[in-house]
C-alpha cells in the first residue's frame, strides 16, 4: 500500500515538474529572440540595456520604465491619477512607460519587479505604500536601476528615491471649497482606514472648512475597506440622511459615491483624480498629485546624473495641487483658493500652524508653533470641528 | 424617527444580496455540497448583470444573464467536487481567484460606465406608512423578489416532491436512488441553482445597490452567505434573519460613527464580522441542528480529525 502510493507521488511530482518546464520553455518563444539568447539575457538583466550612457549611476541612458498600481488604472481614484503619470513621463521624457496593474502588495511584486527590469526597464516607480519592502529588495539586487516610490517614508538609500507629495495642502483647499458651498455645515467624510493620510486628509479638511464657515462640522465615518463599493454607498447614504450636504471621500475607488451624490443632487469632492467629467453638475474639486515635480529628477537619473532624492512638498515644490473645480465653484471661490495657493507657493501658509485645537478644545499646537511634517504625519486625534472616533 | 428609516433602508440594501446567496447554498448544502465559490458567482453575476444593464436596460435580461454568469461558476464547483470529487473547499477558493481574474479583465471597460434606469418602484399606499414604506415599500425589483425568495424556496424544500428528493439527496442518496432518482443530478442542479442565485445577488448589489462595478467589489459577502447558511440551520425562513442581521450589522457599523457613538471604530468596522461569529456560535452549540447528514461526514471531518483518525485505526484493526 504505501509503495503504491510512493510510486504514485514519484510520478505525479515528475508530470508536474515536466510541465512546469515546459510552461516555462513556451513562454519566451512567444516574446521575441531565440530562445537561447533569451536565457542569457534573463541571468543577465538591465546592464545590456539600461546602462549603456554613463558608467554606473542608476537609471542612466534607460529607454523603459516602469510605473506599478496596486490597482486597476480605470478606478477614478489613485491608479487612474498613476496612469496618467505613466503617460506624461512618456510625453515629455520620451521613454517607453510599461504600466503594471493589479500588482499585489506581498512579495509577489518583487517578482513582478524583478521581470519588468529583465524587460529592460531602467527606471521603476512604484506608487502604493505596500510595495516598500519589494521595492527595496529589488533596488539592493539591481545598483544598476534607479528606484522612486511614492510613499510616505524616509526609507530612501543610494537607488532607491522617494518622491512623496504631501497632501495637506491641497486637502486644506478642499475643505474651504467645502465651507464655501455647504449650506448647513454639515460635511460628510467617507474615509477608509484611519491610517495617516487619512487622519491628515480629515483634518486639513476640517480646518480649511472652519476657515470659512466657524460651525461647519466634519462627520467622518471609516468604512474599513479601501474598496468596498457596498460599504461606501451605505455610508454615503447614511451620512446624506443625517443631513449631510456635501460628501468627502478618501477611497480607491470614488465614482460610486460621486453617482449616488449626482443622483441626489449633493455636493461632492473626488480622492486623488481629476474626474470632474463624471458630474459635472455636483463636482467640487479633489486633491491630486501634481506630477511635473516628479518630472526632473527621473529626467536627470536617464541623463546619467542619477541622486538619491528625498522630495516631499506640495504647491511649492510642485508634487501636489488641487483638481478642477466644478460648476457649482463660483468665481469667487476660486479667487479665494488662488489667494491661498500663491501664499502656499511662497511657504508663507501653513495649514497646521496653531492655535490648532483637538476635539475637545484642547490646545495642540499653541499660537504660531508650526509642526513639522514628522509631527503632521503622526497625529492621531481629530481637530475641533469633526465628528467621530478614532481610538 | 428619520434615523430608524436610513438605518432600515440601509440594513435593507446591504442585507438583500445576503438573501440571494444564502438561498442558493441552502439548497446547494442540503444536497450536501457546500459551494464556497459563492463569492465568485456573486462577482460573475455583479460584473455580468451590470455590464448587460447598461447596455440593453432589461431587467429580464440583467437576471438571466447574471444567473447564468453566477451558474457557470458553479457548474465548475459541480464538476470538480461532484464529479472529481474534489475538495470543496480548496476548489471553491482556486474558483474564487478564477472570478476575481475573469471579471477583472473583462470588466475593464465597465468601471466608467453611468448606468441610467433601474429606479425604485413605489408600492402604491404601502410606501405611504411612515418608517417601514420607505423602507420596505419604496425598492427595487431584485429586492421584492428577495422578499419573497425565502419563502419560495421553503415551500418547494417542504411541500412539494422535488423538495423531498433535494433534501434526499442531501440526507441519505440512498433513498434518492431507490426513488428513481438519480442524486448526481440533484446535486448538480442544486449547486448550479447556488451558483445562478449568487449571481442574481451579485447584481443586485452592482445594478441596484451600488449602481457600479467595481473589482473585487464582492469583498466577502459570498463567504459570509455561505457560512450563514450554518447560522439558518439550514431553513430557508430563517434566511431572512441572517441575511439582515448581517445589514443591520453594516447599517450600524456606519450609524454609530455618524453619531459619534463612543466605540473605537475598529471596533465597529468589525461588526459584521463579529455578529456573524457570534450568532454562529451561539446557533452552533443548539441541540437541534439541522445540518444535512451528508454534510456531516464532511464536517466531521475537518471539525474532529483525530477522532477521525482514530475511528480509521480502529476499523483498520
Amino acid at each position: 500500500m504505501k509503495t503504491r502510493r510512493l510510486i504514485a507521488l514519484v510520478l505525479m511530482s515528475t508530470l508536474l515538474a515536466v510541465l512546469l518546464l515546459a510552461g516555462c520553455g513556451q513562454a519566451p518563444a512567444a516574446s521575441t529572440a531565440p530562445d537561447s539568447e533569451k536565457g542569457t539575457a534573463q541571468s543577465t538583466p538591465v546592464s545590456t540595456e539600461a546602462s549603456t550612457g554613463s558608467a554606473a549611476k542608476p537609471g542612466a541612458g534607460a529607454t523603459k520604465a516602469a510605473v506599478l498600481l496596486g490597482g486597476t488604472r480605470e478606478d477614478y481614484g489613485f491608479n487612474y491619477a498613476c496612469a496618467n503619470f505613466g503617460k506624461q513621463l512618456q510625453e515629455t521624457l520620451g521613454i517607453e512607460v510599461i504600466i503594471k496593474e493589479n500588482v499585489s502588495d506581498t512579495s509577489d511584486a518583487e517578482g513582478v519587479i524583478e521581470e519588468l527590469i529583465t524587460q529592460g526597464c531602467g527606471i521603476v516607480v512604484a506608487t502604493q505604500f505596500g510595495f516598500l519592502d519589494a521595492t527595496i529588495n529589488v533596488a539592493g539586487r539591481h545598483p544598476d536601476v534607479a528606484f522612486y516610490y511614492m510613499g510616505n517614508t524616509d526609507k530612501n538609500h543610494d537607488n532607491f528615491s522617494v518622491i512623496n507629495g504631501q497632501q495637506w495642502d491641497p486637502w486644506y483647499l478642499c475643505g474651504v471649497l467645502g465651507g464655501f458651498v455647504s449650506e448647513g455645515g454639515n460635511i460628510g467624510f467617507v474615509a477608509s482606514m484611519p491610517v495617516p493620510d487619512v487622519m491628515i486628509a480629515i483634518n486639513s479638511f476640517q480646518l480649511g472648512a472652519q476657515s470659512i464657515n466657524p460651525d461647519a462640522e466634519t462627520h467622518v465615518v471609516f468604512t474599513g475597506a479601501w474598496d468596498d463599493a457596498g460599504l461606501a454607498t451605505t455610508a454615503a447614504n447614511q451620512l446624506i440622511g443625517s443631513g449631510c450636504d456635501t460628501i468627502a471621500q478618501f477611497q480607491d475607488t470614488p465614482k460610486p459615491i460621486i453617482d449616488l451624490c449626482e443622483r441626489e443632487g449633493i455636493s461632492v469632492f473626488g480622492c486623488n483624480s481629476d474626474v470632474m467629467e463624471l458630474a459635472p453638475d455636483v463636482w467640487i474639486s479633489s486633491m491630486v498629485c501634481d506630477w511635473d515635480g516628479y518630472m526632473q529628477p527621473i529626467k536627470e537619473a536617464i541623463d546619467g546624473n542619477y541622486e538619491c532624492v528625498f522630495l516631499q512638498g506640495s504647491f511649492s515644490e510642485n508634487l501636489a495641487k488641487i483638481a478642477r473645480t466644478g460648476t457649482r465653484v463660483t468665481e469667487e471661490m476660486n479667487e479665494h483658493i488662488g489667494a491661498i495657493i500663491e501664499q502656499m507657493r511662497a511657504d508663507a501658509f501653513h495649514v497646521f500652524e496653531g492655535p490648532v485645537y483637538n476635539q475637545r478644545g484642547e490646545v495642540m499646537f499653541e499660537e504660531g508653533y508650526q509642526p513639522s511634517s514628522a509631527e503632521i504625519n503622526t497625529i492621531d486625534w481629530f481637530v475641533k470641528g469633526v465628528i467621530g472616533n478614532v481610538n | 424617527m428619520d434615523n430608524l428609516t436610513t438605518i432600515l433602508s440601509c440594513t435593507i440594501a446591504a442585507g438583500t444580496p445576503m438573501v440571494y446567496s444564502i438561498c442558493g447554498d441552502l439548497v446547494g448544502q442540503r444536497t450536501g455540497i457546500i459551494s464556497l465559490s459563492m463569492e465568485g458567482s456573486m462577482l460573475c453575476g455583479a460584473c455580468v448583470g451590470f455590464g448587460v444593464a447598461v447596455y440593453t436596460q432589461s431587467l429580464l435580461l440583467v437576471i438571466l444573464a447574471s444567473a447564468a454568469a453566477g451558474a457557470f461558476i458553479g457548474l465548475i464547483q459541480a464538476y470538480l467536487s461532484i464529479d472529481r470529487k474534489a475538495n470543496m473547499l480548496a476548489s471553491a477558493f482556486v474558483l474564487n481567484f478564477l472570478a476575481t481574474g475573469l471579471t477583472a479583465f473583462f470588466g475593464i471597460s465597465l468601471l466608467g460606465e453611468k448606468l441610467l434606469g433601474f429606479n425604485v418602484i413605489k408600492i402604491p399606499l404601502l410606501s405611504e406608512i411612515p418608517i417601514l414604506g420607505k423602507s420596505l415599500f419604496s425598492q427595487d425589483a431584485l429586492t421584492y423578489i428577495a422578499f419573497l425568495l425565502p419563502v419560495g424556496i421553503h415551500l418547494v424544500l417542504y411541500k412539494t416532491r422535488l423538495g423531498a428528493v433535494i433534501r434526499s439527496a442531501g440526507e441519505s442518496p440512498e433513498v434518492t436512488l431507490a426513488y428513481g432518482y438519480n442524486p448526481r443530478k440533484i446535486r448538480y442542479g442544486a449547486v448550479l441553482f447556488a451558483g445562478a442565485m449568487a449571481g442574481i445577488g451579485g447584481a443586485q448589489m452592482s445594478v441596484f445597490f451600488t449602481r457600479n462595478w467595481a473589482n473585487e467589489m464582492i469583498n466577502g459577502r459570498g463567504f459570509i452567505g455561505s457560512s450563514m447558511v450554518a447560522l439558518c440551520a439550514w431553513r430557508p425562513l430563517r434566511s431572512y434573519m441572517a441575511a439582515y442581521l448581517f445589514g443591520l450589522a453594516q447599517s450600524l457599523q456606519v450609524f454609530f460613527q455618524i453619531k459619534a457613538v463612543p466605540i473605537s471604530p475598529y471596533v465597529t468596522m468589525m461588526f459584521p464580522y463579529l455578529i456573524t461569529l457570534v450568532a454562529l456560535a451561539i446557533t452552533s452549540m443548539s441541540k437541534r441542528p439541522g445540518m444535512p447528514e451528508t454534510l456531516k461526514i464532511v464536517s466531521e471531518e475537518m471539525t474532529d480529525p483525530i477522532k477521525k483518525i482514530k475511528e480509521r485505526k480502529l476499523l483498520r484493526r
